[in-house]
């Protein structure tokens, strides 16, 4: 396997009492699109705030494009495209002095920042605004200029912190269409930290679950998505106080890989739903309770955390 | 080093673009000095009559060097303000993600408020003379003065964004850039000649870098050149941008967020 891009390894990272990060190993590889997924305060920001050398480490190591954070700060930084989680352009500037302003930091020579600063307004559809205030745009436009930002200096890889949080919908479809775009076509790695199931699954080659500072499970989506084991079948009755009974049953039957009550409706992992659903409705029928509605679905990355934590992602 | 005059230069244009989109703020930031002078020029217009003021001259002439000054005081200390806001908007951030040198961030902000400065130091004195107040020293005296405002506005700039680098708080930035001024401010030579306050007074104003580009810029607009004066006045004001430097670049070396 090539060189990974990123290695993180036992990070330790405390703000006072509280242990943001908790030993936790990371790898990115180049050209693959890494989703970390977890709830709020899980320790993805913090994680991606040493990588991009703005937070120092309390211990461990940690390495991007071959370069020690604590040692070789500017390097790591010339490697990295960081998209901030809350939008940080210069509301006061025009998109394109935005870029212009941003260019020069990383050095890019005049002709050269020109010609990026008109391909990357194409990219993130604004060159028709170019030259307006960024005061006046939308949040999803400013999100859009603060991507372009990042992808500047063609890093070799670009770290999206929550990137559509806050965003309409439409607009976080089409910043995930960027992300596609600029990975098939410019081959860049991309480190996306998300607490979005659907973006982590829709987007990432892998996905990295981190829970309380610790990496819970890796894998790619559907990897991780078969461990839970076939299929996730959710039954909701009549009358929620006759459950207990019926899950008892369920849990004694030997299709029946893990069954829980959430939510007030009766979860159920198995391999072969199609066999065990006539199942489920001949017990329930036995204990004479009313289903009301049974559904079965393909698992979602929701199910790998709840089975990894024992909590849902959202609650709620 | 080349490097470092590239970013430098990169957010020095960030300011100029920020200035060019709030005409209010070039309007007041111009007139602001006009209104002292006035104001000031015909509040203390008797003061000449007091003894010990030099003689034959009107209070207007007297007041300039301190107007300037005092132009200068203000503009450097409020130097910082913007960093406040990029520190909470997270631009700050932003720029410290990238390979530029953070001492960039100091000098793009200090090549700014000296042009500040110097326009603005410039328009004063043109508003004085169509006031009627002649620089003794001629056009090379105005140079002169011009300097000085350069040199001490860079101390003062570099407190206050030391100061911004520092305080997570605007109100106790500002409580704290307030405190600072109104001593800077009245323990100095702005407003009356210092033979004509209390010795203790005197003596504090004495220290303090503001009397010496006052005492300075004043002596080249009343009598001419005088090397003792302007060499003290290099003097002090050079201590005093050096030990600031010294202050920031300490604070600059540790982590700013």
């Amino acid at each position: 396997m090539t060189e990974p891009l990123v290695v993180v390894r036992s990070l330790v990272k405390s703000f006072g009492p509280v242990r943001a990060v908790d030993g936790l190993d990371l790898t990115v590889f180049p050209g693959e699109i890494l989703g970390l997924l977890g709830p709020n305060g899980a320790g993805k920001t913090t994680t991606i705030r040493v990588l991009v050398t703005l937070v120092a480490p309390d211990a461990g190591q940690v390495t991007v494009a071959g370069h020690d954070v604590s040692r070789s700060p500017r390097d790591v930084r010339r490697a990295i495209g960081y998209v901030r989680q809350e939008i940080s352009v210069d509301p006061y500037l025009s998109a394109r002095e935005n870029l212009w302003v941003y260019g020069r930091l990383f050095h890019i020579p005049g002709p050269t920042l020109k010609s990026r600063i008109e391909e990357l307004l194409t990219l993130v559809e604004l060159s028709d605004r170019a030259n307006e205030r960024v005061r006046q745009f939308s949040g999803g436009m400013k999100k859009r200029l603060d991507i372009a930002c990042g992808l500047m200096h063609r890093p070799r890889l670009l770290i999206l912190d929550e990137p559509t949080l806050g965003v309409d919908v439409q607009t976080r479809h089409r910043i995930w269409d960027y992300v596609r775009l600029l990975w098939e076509r410019e081959g860049i790695t991309v480190l996306l930290a998300t607490n979005y199931l659907d973006e982590a699954d829709r987007l990432s080659s892998r996905v990295v679950i981190v829970d309380r500072g610790k990496v819970v499970a890796s894998g790619t989506p559907e990897a991780l998505k078969a461990e839970v084991g076939g299929d996730v079948i959710s039954v909701r009755l009549a009358s929620e106080s006759s459950g207990e009974g019926l899950l008892e049953r369920l849990r004694a039957m030997p299709q029946v890989g893990h069954a829980f009550i959430a939510g007030g409706q009766i979860h159920i992992h198995a391999s072969h739903s199609e066999k065990l659903i006539p199942e489920i409705m001949r017990a329930a029928a036995d204990l004479r309770v009313a289903i009301e509605e049974l559904a079965y679905r393909k698992p979602s990355l929701d199910e790998v955390f709840l089975q990894h934590t024992g909590r849902q992602l959202r609650e709620g | 080093m080349t490097g470092l005059l590239i970013e430098a230069r990169a957010l020095t244009m960030r300011w100029f673009w920020h200035l060019k989109r709030e005409p209010y703020n070039i309007f007041f930031t111009l007139t602001q000095p006009m209104i002292w002078l006035l104001l000031f020029g015909n509040l203390f217009e008797r003061a000449r009559e007091m003894p010990g003021f030099p003689s034959g001259t009107d209070y207007l002439t007297f007041m300039t060097a301190g107007v300037v000054v005092m132009t200068v005081l203000g503009n450097g200390m409020a130097g910082g303000i913007p960093l406040l806001f990029d520190r909470e908007n997270g631009f700050l951030e932003k720029v410290l993600a990238t390979p530029a040198n953070r001492g960039s961030i100091l000098l793009g902000r200090i090549f700014y408020i000296v042009a500040m400065t110097l326009a603005q130091t410039l328009l004063m004195l043109a508003v004085a003379y169509l006031m009627g107040v002649r620089v003794r020293a001629g056009l090379p005296g105005v140079g002169m003065i011009l300097l000085i405002s350069l040199l001490f506005t860079i101390g003062l700039a570099v407190v206050s964004l030391t100061l911004a680098f520092s305080l997570r708080e605007h109100g106790s930035f500002f409580a704290i850039i307030g405190v600072l001024s109104l001593p800077l401010f009245f323990l100095s030579s702005a407003l009356i000649p210092l033979n004509l306050v209390p010795n203790w007074m005197r003596a504090a104003a004495m220290l303090n870098p503001m009397t010496h580009a006052i005492d300075a810029s004043r002596s080249l607009i009343l009598s001419g050149w005088d090397w003792r004066l302007l060499g003290r006045a290099f003097g002090y004001i050079a201590a005093f941008d050096l030990a600031m430097f010294a202050l920031c670049y300490r604070r600059l070396t540790r982590p700013l967020l």
